[in-house]
């Protein structure tokens, strides 16, 4: 397994690290960055929604608030906007705490439903709490640390924080931590009569997850380097939220790989949907999604699987 | 699979991708064409004033290439459309900002989309022009490469106070502005500018854009006493504000705004006779004394048969200003187009044109107000073309037509008393309440049956808005009427996806079930902007904006008239559920669908019927919209799909008398919130009830009572 797996890891670091020299053109560095951002994204919902199965369709108020803290530490300080990977993934504990001790109580339908309020108020309180967020005129950050137009410093920022990521849900694969989840996830009742404390893992879950999705929201805040809180915006937006479930679950939740593989798929779709299809981009989305969750009910990971499977037994 | 061919395939994609990825930077040509970036609203809420611009754009572009372009050579335009979103229009300046043969910029439409846009041109250092966007932030930070055609937010301040104390004579102001750059920025210049005109300002208040029902506000606001109102919105609030002012029977001395969606010829349209009398901020009309601009406007109402507002005018001059810099500079150059914009110093249609250090140019604000159906210069008297008619004549005193602009009597006092505004704000609860009840009801049906928590039941409820709206704009069929059509129509759409959709996934975990939903919502949405474009349809019935007053509480008729087929939809369904074998059966399933199975239930069937139900009464919710809302845009139904969630669970999931007492609650709760506590939280409200719900009783308030 090792020495088969060796050489392709090899040439995916290689790959990885000479990513922005591959790829020149700005552009594509910046669809790059994306696909890493929504990697992370994608694998820190993973931890709750896959592992776990406790299916949130709240995390872009996570993302909001460590994008905010970016921001807020810039304005209100001399600070550099950088210190919100240090402040947001902190400040966000508490507020995740508050939604586990809410929302955990509920199981299926009702549980994600509780999400969605839990990111609708957030996105509701940061649009109308003038004095602290800037309210709905939202805010400019002055880039920090990199001044200039280049994009390759934030690739290698972000590729670091996005390969952290899966090498953690990886880690939590091989851990006890894993298989209580795992457990959790296949019948809460089961596992909380063998003596796993539900609660306590989801929310071991529900913090790592929403700590990284933080981090990943105040890198998007020193990259994009405006944060508001509009509806059509991604920060706080329930579309960001739907979008992160989206790639876990089309690319296999539940999987390490999954959630990876559905970030570089609906992001590169989405950019060259929209290069190729005009309008027509996001009814063509509509459609993919439509069609992989009908032809591939496993997502992305499950086909392959499947598909490896026949080839075996051919 | 071997290690050898993996890395063989993967070194082949690497190979190809580095071919087909690596172009070089592209040298600015000094031949051929020079392209320039256009970035507006094309589709998307906004979409109306992306039309505007474009119209513009166009007509200064045949212009300019029918002389053979700046240096000889011809612009070409570049569309970029933002869909009304930030984030989209900050990547469009990056990726025009990365070809390097692109000489400037100019856009966007929105404050929102412009000011992030304006930070990364002036970082990548090239020129941005802004036609239209008001926002003070965008001139405040020093930056270099941006330069503003129109007027900003302090001016329609200044303009709008100096114009409400000098021709209004109003002293006490009320400001409703939605709560987006735009309209935080011109509320704020108001609001500071206000004190030194001598008027106080009675009332502050923030709504979220896209609102569904201003009766709460307008409540809040009438009971402030004001004798001036400004609104800060664009097209479609700007349209139901005015209507629900009529409603309201809201009658200051005055109704000024702050431009935008208040001075479009779609607004006259859109918001009928309530339009006559507005007062409004506008950046240019036909008759504002620049040289040219009757001529243009002539020339511009002969090719798109419109009447040009100002939006198309800055687009139109913007690009007249970017050819003079190009000639001036003598190369398509950045830098050297930067510096030549720096010396503008041109006269145009729009006036006389020059930018400060600042980038600014020095641009006065005019007044229009709608009289006969036309918007008509009247402030400041240097180029008003008539005084304007003030006192505003209060709703009760304008006759049916308009016209009578000559005599005008004296405005009403709006005193409302404390137990008149807690009745009304629990009226227009109850009335709204109705409708969440009845949207609610299809969400709740289908959980019950199915455990499918339906994510397209907004698109669904806009599938219902128009075909009400075609119904009635092409065949007239009165929208109450229309439900006769409707409803069956959405059943069978109902069923269509049923069969086609849901049931392959309802053996699937929930999650497949909640994507599969959102995903159909993806399409119906994106099917109706391709169909209908993001465009707002409007429609206005005989009875529009018709009042029933009971005992000082105003009620508009036709929201009285959908309450109360909301309700009779809502005792039919709960009938047939109840009294029926069908219904009986669909019970059965809700209950236990297996013991149902056993007992010789077909529930194939009794699932396809029940979704069907569900989107008929989405589908009727829709049409019982068309003549409150009195429009239609392909995201119209997207924050009904949030109020039927609540509905559904403070009801309680699958219980249809829960459901409508759920949508009457959240109706009532969210109306004394909007007037009592703010109008900005008031969607707040309803979400901070429904998780309280959930923590203390998360089977609803009704218990477990099941469809």
């Amino acid at each position: 397994m090792r020495g088969r797996l060796a050489l392709p890891s090899l040439v995916l670091a290689v790959f990885l690290l000479a990513g922005p020299f591959l790829f020149q053109a700005r552009y594509a560095q910046h669809v790059l960055i994306l696909v890493l951002l929504y990697v992370t994204l994608g694998s820190a919902w993973n931890i709750l929604g896959g592992f776990a199965g406790q299916l949130s369709l709240g995390h872009a108020a996570f993302f909001g608030i460590g994008a905010y803290s970016a921001a807020i530490i810039a304005s209100k300080s001399a600070a550099s906007p950088w210190w919100g990977m240090v402040a947001g993934p902190i400040v966000v504990l508490p507020v995740a705490l508050a939604v586990g001790w809410t929302c955990f109580r509920l199981r299926g339908p009702y549980f994600t439903l509780a999400t969605i309020a839990v990111g609708e108020v957030v996105r509701l309180v940061a649009l109308n709490w003038g004095s602290l967020t800037g309210g709905a005129v939202g805010v400019v950050i002055r880039p920090s640390i990199f001044s200039g137009t280049s994009k390759v410093p934030y690739y290698y920022v972000i590729l670091v924080i996005a390969v952290g990521t899966v090498a953690l849900c990886w880690m939590i694969t091989r851990r006890k931590l894993g298989y209580y989840l795992l457990a959790i996830r296949e019948d809460q009742e089961t596992a909380e009569s063998i003596g796993i404390d539900t609660t306590r893992y989801k929310l071991i879950a529900l913090l790592i997850s929403a700590s990284l999705t933080a981090l990943a929201g105040a890198f998007y805040a020193n990259y994009f380097l405006f944060v508001d809180p509009s509806q059509s915006a991604t920060v706080l937006t329930l579309a960001l939220s739907v979008e992160i479930v989206l790639m876990a679950i089309i690319g296999g939740q539940g999987t390490v790989a999954g959630p990876v593989l559905g970030a570089i798929l609906l992001k590169v779709s989405s950019e060259v949907f929209r290069n190729v299809f005009k309008q027509a981009n996001l009814l063509i989305y509509g459609l993919l999604l439509i069609a992989i969750i009908l032809f591939m009910p496993d997502g992305l990971m499950g086909g392959l699987r499947k598909w490896m499977n026949k080839r075996r037994h051919a | 699979m071997n290690s050898k061919r993996l890395t063989a395939i993967s070194t082949a994609i690497l190979c190809s991708l580095l071919l087909s990825c690596q172009k070089g930077e592209e040298k600015p040509n000094n031949t051929g064409p020079i392209p320039v970036g256009i970035i507006s609203s094309f589709t998307g809420p906004e979409a109306r004033f992306g039309q505007a611009h474009r119209n513009g754009y166009e007509m200064a572009l045949e212009e300019i290439n029918s002389s053979g372009g700046p240096l000889g050579r011809e612009l070409e335009l570049l569309y970029y459309d933002d869909t009304s979103r930030a984030e989209v229009a900050m990547s469009a300046v990056e990726e025009l900002a990365e070809n390097s043969s692109v000489a400037a910029i100019l856009g966007a439409y929105t404050s929102s989309s412009t000011f992030p846009s304006t930070a990364v041109s002036d970082r990548y250092q090239i020129p941005m022009i802004v036609p239209t966007a008001v926002t003070d932030e965008i001139t405040r930070q020093g930056y270099q490469w941006v330069f503003r055609v129109c007027a900003p937010a302090a001016s329609y301040g200044e303009g709008m106070t100096d114009f409400l104390k000098e021709a209004a004579g109003a002293t006490r102001l009320a400001i409703v502005y939605e709560n987006t750059q735009f309209g935080s920025s011109v509320a704020h210049a108001a609001l500071e500018r206000a004190p030194r005109a001598g008027i106080e300002v009675v009332a502050f208040e923030a709504y979220d854009a896209g609102g569904t029902d201003f009766t709460p506000l307008l409540t809040r606001v009438k009971s402030a006493n004001p004798d001036g109102a400004l609104y800060i919105s664009y097209l479609a609030d700007a349209t139901l504000l005015m209507r629900q002012s009529k409603e309201m029977d809201f009658n200051p001395k005055v109704f000024t705004a702050g431009g935008s969606g208040f001075s479009l010829p779609d607004f006259l349209k859109g918001a009928g006779d309530t339009a006559e009398y507005t007062v409004s901020i506008t950046q240019w009309t036909p008759d504002a004394g620049w040289s040219g601009s009757r001529e243009w406007a002539a020339k511009f109402r002969a090719r798109y048969n419109s009447e040009p507002g100002y939006h198309a005018v800055q687009a139109y001059v913007s690009l007249k200003v970017l050819a003079d810099a190009i000639t001036r500079a003598g190369t398509s150059g950045r830098r050297a187009i930067r510096d030549a914009l720096r010396s503008t110093s041109m006269d145009s249609i729009f006036g006389p044109i020059s930018f400060d250090e600042k980038g600014q140019n020095a641009h006065p604000v005019a007044i229009t107000q709608v009289l006969n159906g036309k918007f008509v210069t009247v402030y400041p008297p240097s180029v008003a073309m008539r005084p304007p008619v003030i006192p505003t004549p209060p709703w009760s005193a304008r006759s049916s037509q308009r016209g009578d602009t000559g005599k005008a009597s004296v405005a009403q006092v709006n005193d409302v008393s404390g137990t008149q505004k807690f009745l009304q704000s629990v009226a227009s609860g109850l009335l709204t309440g109705g409708i969440y009840a009845l949207i609610g009801i299809g969400l709740t049906i289908i959980f019950g049956v199915m455990r499918v928590v339906n994510f397209a039941h907004g698109a669904l409820v806009m599938v219902g808005m128009y075909s009400t709206y075609f119904l009635f704009t092409y065949l007239h069929i009165d929208p109450f009427l229309s439900l006769v059509v409707v409803m069956p129509a959405m059943f069978l759409v109902g069923v269509a996806i049923e069969k086609l959709l849901i049931e392959p996934v309802l053996k699937a975990p929930e999650r497949n079930q909640i994507l599969l939903t959102e995903g159909l919502s993806i399409v119906l949405i994106n099917t109706a902007l391709l169909l209908f474009t993001a465009n707002y349809l409007t429609m206005t019935t005989s009875y529009a904006g018709a009042t029933a007053r009971l005992g000082g509480v105003s009620v508009s008729k036709p929201q009285l008239g959908a309450f109360a087929i909301a309700c009779v939809i809502t005792a039919a369904l709960y009938l047939f559920l109840m009294k029926t074998d069908t219904g009986r059966r669909i019970r059965a399933t809700a209950q236990d669908s297996e013991a149902a199975q056993i007992l010789g239930v077909n529930i194939k069937r009794v699932q396809t019927l029940t979704f069907g139900l569900g989107v008929a009464a989405a589908g009727a919710a829709g049409a019982l919209l068309m003549p409150i809302y009195y429009r239609v845009e392909p995201y119209a139904g997207a924050p009904f799909s949030l109020k039927a969630f609540i509905v559904v669970v403070l009801g309680g999931m699958g219980s249809v008398t829960g459901a409508l007492v759920g949508g009457l609650l959240l109706g009532v709760a969210e109306a004394l919130g909007a007037v009592y506590v703010s109008t900005g939280y008031k969607d707040a409200i309803g979400f901070v009830i429904f998780l309280l719900v959930l923590l203390l009783k998360p089977s609803g308030l009704l218990g477990k009572s099941r469809v």
